[in-house]
């Protein structure tokens, strides 16, 4: 398995409890949903993925890693496993989108004859090989997001992780982010989504994990489209 | 190592790109350093010349010794050998009531007055030119004056020390605060190129969050700040050469000219290029330290967690 939680809580420090009591796994290949209204503790179970935040209680194992037990330092080189998505895309905006995507393999000193062609790949991939000079701030909303999960997957990341990647587009932009993910899915990517919009996995027939108020209330089998 | 030095190497010219960006803010940071920089540098040089003017008469530093007037020439040339032989002293030159004579009426004009002289009333002089390590020790050379005016045949032994020893003591103090000075200014440039790292770090707390979240190591986003507080120091110190250089030959025509009516041909030197290398080094580094313990101080405060995602 790559993602397991067992008897999970969060606590911030002003006291709201995010997360209670929260217990669940997802394989090594999977595609899950993550679901639930706004404020149920979707966001916050992303970050205790990414290691953002540190759970209060109980196990968060990633990848083989029991992140309760990681050092400070190492939390870099974990994190350079995962390819995070955002809502509002968390660009460089002084970059252009060729740097953007680029980021993480300069950080992690990747070498720089092999750069540009994985840069073009990953931007080929989402479909913007052409934007690759252009600066965040002339692209659209969607064409952000698809600059966002190139940064994600250049890396080739073995877990894919996305909070609510089409909160602010359209459905018909949100069909063509979703047919991404799906595609990195089915070449081997392990991708968990939070995400409001049912429509999704009732679509690509994936398995959903809902939280409310801080419970994992429902786990689902794989749906039928 | 390729991949490490291409690293550096982007950093470097990242971080060029940011100073040139901000170039307003830059410049000011850079002439703030500068003139910090240049005030004590200047002060040293100054300092190196004075040493150097005064050198110049150390190396002619005589001491005369007035014999006797019933001593013979004869009298004082054994004297003279005697003295040769004389750790302390290089050599000794004897100048003869006669030679004394000619010289007095070509420098006094009052030639017919002297002509009119039956006999000669000046004294055989020894004149002493003491070993230069004797000659740079105020207290040597007391030791040597002290010691050749108990000579039998000497009646007066004369030398200018008083003003050396006074000019020696003021140089030890100026050299001092002049290092307090200077410590106070770099502690100044300090500051200033602290200043505006955090001031960068504020700027770029957004980019800082990505960085992290992307998985950059603490070493990997404190890499360009080092590099901008260095580039800034080391800026700062070329602009600080420059004043100086500016500076002094602004004043060199004077300061020539005086000498020279001290009989010394003097020229002023700006800075050598060692002193010129630790002056700009110095900027450098203390920019480079400046950077590193701010980014160590405010980094920790940008951790992805510490606001909302």
């Amino acid at each position: 398995m790559l993602i397991e939680f067992s008897k999970v809580s969060k606590r911030y420090p002003e006291g709201h409890e995010a997360l209670r009591n929260v217990s669940f796994v997802v394989d090594k290949g999977e595609m899950v949903f993550l679901t639930g209204h706004s404020g149920a503790g979707k966001s916050t179970l992303l970050r205790l993925v990414t290691l953002i935040e540190h759970a209060t209680n109980g196990q968060v194992v990633v990848n083989g890693q029991n992140l309760g037990r990681l050092k400070r330092r190492t939390i870099p080189y974990f994190r350079r496993q995962i390819g995070m998505v955002f809502q509002d895309h968390k660009l460089l905006h002084n970059l252009s989108v060729f740097d953007n995507v680029a980021l993480p393999l300069i950080v992690s000193g990747f070498h720089p004859r092999d750069l540009r062609r994985r840069v073009h790949a990953a931007l080929d991939k989402v479909g913007l090989l052409n934007r690759d000079r252009a600066k965040p701030i002339t692209l659209s909303g969607g064409e952000q997001q698809r600059v966002g999960i190139a940064r994600a997957v250049v890396n080739r990341p073995s877990l894919l992780v996305a909070d609510e990647p089409t909160g602010n587009l359209d459905s018909g932009l949100s069909d063509e982010i979703f047919d991404l993910f799906h595609d990195f899915n089915y070449h081997g990517v392990t991708v968990l989504v939070a995400t409001h919009d049912l429509r999704h996995i009732k679509r690509l027939g994936k398995r959903s994990l809902t939280l409310a108020d801080g419970y994992m209330t429902q786990q689902t089998d794989t749906a039928q489209p | 190592m390729i991949v490490w030095l291409t690293r550096h190497l982007q950093t470097l010219i990242g971080s060029l790109g940011d100073l040139s960006r901000n170039s307003f803010s830059s410049i000011l940071s850079i002439s703030v350093i500068g003139i910090a920089l240049a005030l004590p540098g200047a002060m040293f040089a100054a300092l190196e010349n004075i040493h150097k003017f005064t050198a110049e008469f150390e190396h002619g530093a005589k001491i005369s010794l007035f014999l006797a007037p019933e001593v013979s020439i004869m009298q004082a040339k054994d004297l003279q050998q005697s003295l040769a032989q004389h750790g302390d002293i290089k050599y000794v030159e004897i100048i003869t009531p006669d030679q004394a004579m000619e010289e007095f009426k070509l420098r006094s004009g009052l030639k017919d007055a002297l002509n009119s002289l039956s006999e000669n009333p000046l004294p055989v002089v020894l004149l002493v030119y003491p070993e230069d390590k004797v000659a740079r020790s105020p207290e040597k050379l007391a030791g040597l004056i002290n010691e050749l005016g108990k000579l039998e045949p000497v009646e007066l032994s004369q030398f200018d020390l008083e003003w050396i020893k006074r000019l020696t003591a003021l140089l030890e103090l100026a050299t001092r605060a002049v290092w307090v000075i200077a410590i106070i200014l770099g502690l100044g440039v300090f500051l200033v190129i602290g200043n505006t790292i955090r001031l960068a770090i504020v700027n770029r707390q957004e980019e800082i969050r990505i960085i992290k979240l992307i998985g950059g190591t603490d070493a990997f986003v404190r890499r360009s700040f080092l590099y901008s507080g260095m580039l800034q120091g080391l800026f700062g110190g070329l602009l600080a050469l420059l004043v100086i250089f500016l500076l002094f030959s602004f004043i060199s025509k004077p300061a020539s000219s005086l000498s020279s009516m001290y009989g010394i041909r003097f020229a002023l030197d700006p800075l050598q290029l060692l002193p010129s290398l630790i002056l700009t080094g110095s900027g450098a580094l203390l920019g480079w330290l400046s950077a590193r313990i701010t980014v160590g101080v405010y980094l920790r405060q940008f951790e992805p967690g510490k606001q909302q995602l």
